[in-house]
């Protein structure tokens, strides 16, 4: 991918193969981070689906000054928790996913590392927008602390507080959890 | 190396961003400080159970192209193609400014606020990792950076201490002891200020800050009869870095400016201006031994000063276009883009004595809302339509709210009143990306009557206060 804002513009203004490449960039990712949270794979490729849906629907609307893959991960984020909402008769709010049961059955570690990880999905998903911007920059776009200083627009050594700080807010959020 | 510093260093260390000798020394550290290990280990836990959260997963083949094929359909019109070929882009420029004036003016009305369904926005619970503000600690008083003004040296007291421990930013989980500060280097001398209990001064880059003691930094200014005797205003202008200095020293200037002052009222209300000007005044005013006390900086922020601004303290107030002269001689800027900036900040400011602008909060999340002007040769689709077709006037105006629904019967109640919007001759309501997502569109057939220079694409406006 060239640049992507010019890939957003265009797809904002309708150019399909420039959505294209958004799919091809992020569908994988995606469909991983949603698993983290679903575990179900039918499920999840639903949401991958619906996520782009919305994506292209509103793309227009998204502020090309933002992080995409931030603004992207919060649909698909927030249609994974509808869809657990939904799922769960009781409403149980997107904060705490601690209760719900695993749909995956297998051995008890098993569904103990899984809870780990939609709790650590959650913990990352409450983390305050330009710490969440960081992580996601990080850890989906495999930057370096340089690029994301690119990227972002702020100094590497600001990269680097906020990559901290993040994880300690992430710890905190897990903590609370318990 | 000390705890502090070898938790920063795990987190590099993790990421493979420190070099070779912090490395060495923290490897060392780590030998000897089970505390630190132990970090790095839940740290590096971490960290790959994130990774595995992140990681691809292989989609089922030929799974991307269904992805493409179920996108919704955008037909292009006819009708579209004629607007595109006549639009005169430039043309469109003022109209966003007013626009998005009147519609938060009428968005924010209580009526219709009442059927918006607000959301207190998420803030997280930072605990101890709250960012600090500039601080120090002394004799076990906390005491915040202040915008006050050493306006005569001679006001500075004795030495009353050193800072002994400086927290840099963002890694504030540091605990604070007496001596600490949060920005200020170690080493820093801090001296008492005569005749003042609550505040202490420091000199920082080459110049005097004010400290005050915490609770007593947001008091209420009044500009009383000290202010009319001022000997002078002094203002400084920034521009790009460069400091600047101008004096009024002008007695009826000067009583006039302080009549001014006395006779504003703060304001509930706010705006500011993302190709803002800035300017800050102060008044030099006498103690009985011929000293220039402690005073006050007061900011101005305005963008064209033909069309007035608002000085700020800890409150705001809305400064005339008159009055605005005396500080900020010379023409106008061009650019005129409003934005909100800020996590956490709440503007309080007329736009103009015409049209209010309601409180408006941005969260750490973004902006809550945003406001856009959709140009007669953009293209924008929803639902696999082409908005300038599918809604009557020249111009849309786009406002997009995000943490906000909108329910059924508010939507009839909006689009029924829509017309109370001067010039609005269309509306749109529907559900954004998100569930709680909220675009509306407005038409528009004519400019608004209302000048400005030149703004920016897009407008971002803080939505629905956080209480």
């Amino acid at each position: 991918m060239i640049d992507e804002k010019t890939v957003i513009k265009k797809a904002a203004e309708g150019d399909r193969d420039a959505f294209g490449e958004l799919v091809a960039v992020y569908a994988k990712r995606l469909y991983g981070f949603l698993y983290a949270i679903l575990q179900d794979e039918h499920d999840c490729l639903d949401i991958v689906q619906e996520t782009f849906f919305k994506a292209y629907k509103n793309i227009f609307t998204f502020d090309t000054n933002r992080s995409f893959v931030t603004w992207l991960f919060t649909i698909a984020k927030n249609n994974a928790f509808n869809y657990l909402k939904s799922r769960n008769r009781n409403d149980l709010g997107y904060e705490s996913l601690d209760n719900i049961e695993s749909k995956a059955e297998g051995p008890e570690e098993k569904i103990l590392k899984k809870e780990e990880t939609k709790r650590l999905a959650d913990a990352i998903s409450r983390l305050p927008e330009k710490y969440k911007a960081i992580i996601y920059l990080k850890y989906i776009s495999n930057l370096s602390y340089r690029e994301i200083g690119k990227r972002l627009n702020i100094k590497e050594s600001l990269v680097e507080s906020r990559i901290y700080t993040a994880r300690q807010k992430i710890a905190s959020f897990l903590k609370e959890g318990v | 190396m000390e705890c502090i510093e070898a938790r920063k260093y795990i987190s590099l260390y993790i990421d493979g961003e420190i070099d070779d000798e912090k490395r060495r020394e923290l490897l060392e550290h780590m030998k000897t400080c089970s505390e630190c290990a132990s970090s790095y280990d839940s740290m590096k836990s971490m960290d790959s159970s994130i990774k595995d959260i992140f990681c691809d997963k292989k989609l089922p083949e030929g799974f991307e192209e269904k992805i493409m094929n179920n996108l919704p359909e955008r037909k292009e019109s006819t009708v579209f193609h004629k607007l595109r070929n006549k639009a005169k882009p430039a043309m469109l420029i003022p109209v966003l400014t007013i626009t998005a004036v009147l519609i938060i003016l009428w968005m924010s009305s209580p009526s219709i606020l009442n059927f918006f369904n607000k959301k207190v926005p998420d803030r997280g619970t930072g605990g101890t990792m709250a960012d600090l503000a500039a601080m120090i600690r002394l004799n076990d008083v906390d005491y915040l950076a202040s915008d006050d003004v050493v306006a005569d040296e001679r006001i500075i007291g004795g030495q009353i201490g050193k800072i002994t421990k400086s927290i840099a930013d963002e890694h504030s989980n540091t605990k604070i002891t007496n001596g600490s500060a949060t920005i200020l280097p170690v080493g820093t001398t801090v001296y008492s200020i005569n005749d003042m209990n609550d505040a202490i001064a420091v000199k920082y880059n080459g110049k005097w800050e004010v400290y005050k003691k915490r609770g007593t930094d947001k008091l209420r200014f009044l500009f009383n009869d000290d202010y009319a005797n001022a000997e002078k205003i002094i203002i400084s202008y920034n521009n790009d870095g460069k400091e600047s200095k101008r004096e009024i020293a002008d007695r009826n200037t000067i009583t006039a400016v302080v009549k001014y002052l006395k006779s504003v009222r703060p304001e509930d209300q706010a705006i500011q201006y993302s190709n803002q000007n800035t300017c800050s005044f102060y008044f030099y005013i006498k103690d009985g031994s011929g000293i220039g006390k402690i005073v006050p900086s007061i900011m101005i922020v305005y963008n064209d000063p033909k069309l007035g601004g608002y000085i700020s303290y800890d409150h705001y107030y809305k400064v005339t276009p008159e009055v605005l002269k005396l500080f900020v001689p010379g023409t106008a800027n061009t650019g005129y883009d409003v934005s909100m900036g800020g996590a956490f900040q709440i503007y309080d400011a007329y736009l103009s004595p015409k049209f209010l602008i309601r409180r408006f909060v941005k969260d750490e999340n973004g902006p809550k809302a945003q406001v856009k002007v959709i140009k007669k040769d953009e293209k924008i689709w929803s639902d696999g339509k082409l908005i300038n077709d599918t809604l009557s006037g020249n111009y849309k105006l786009m406002v997009l709210m995000r943490g906000t629904t909108i329910q059924n019967k508010a939507a009839e109640k909006i689009k029924s009143d829509y017309k109370k919007i001067p010039g609005a001759v269309s509306i749109s309501i529907s559900k954004g990306e998100t569930d709680d997502t909220t675009v509306i569109y407005i038409g528009f057939d004519k400019i608004p009557n209302y000048k400005f220079d030149e703004f920016g694409e897009s407008i971002m406006i803080l939505m629905n206060g956080s209480n």
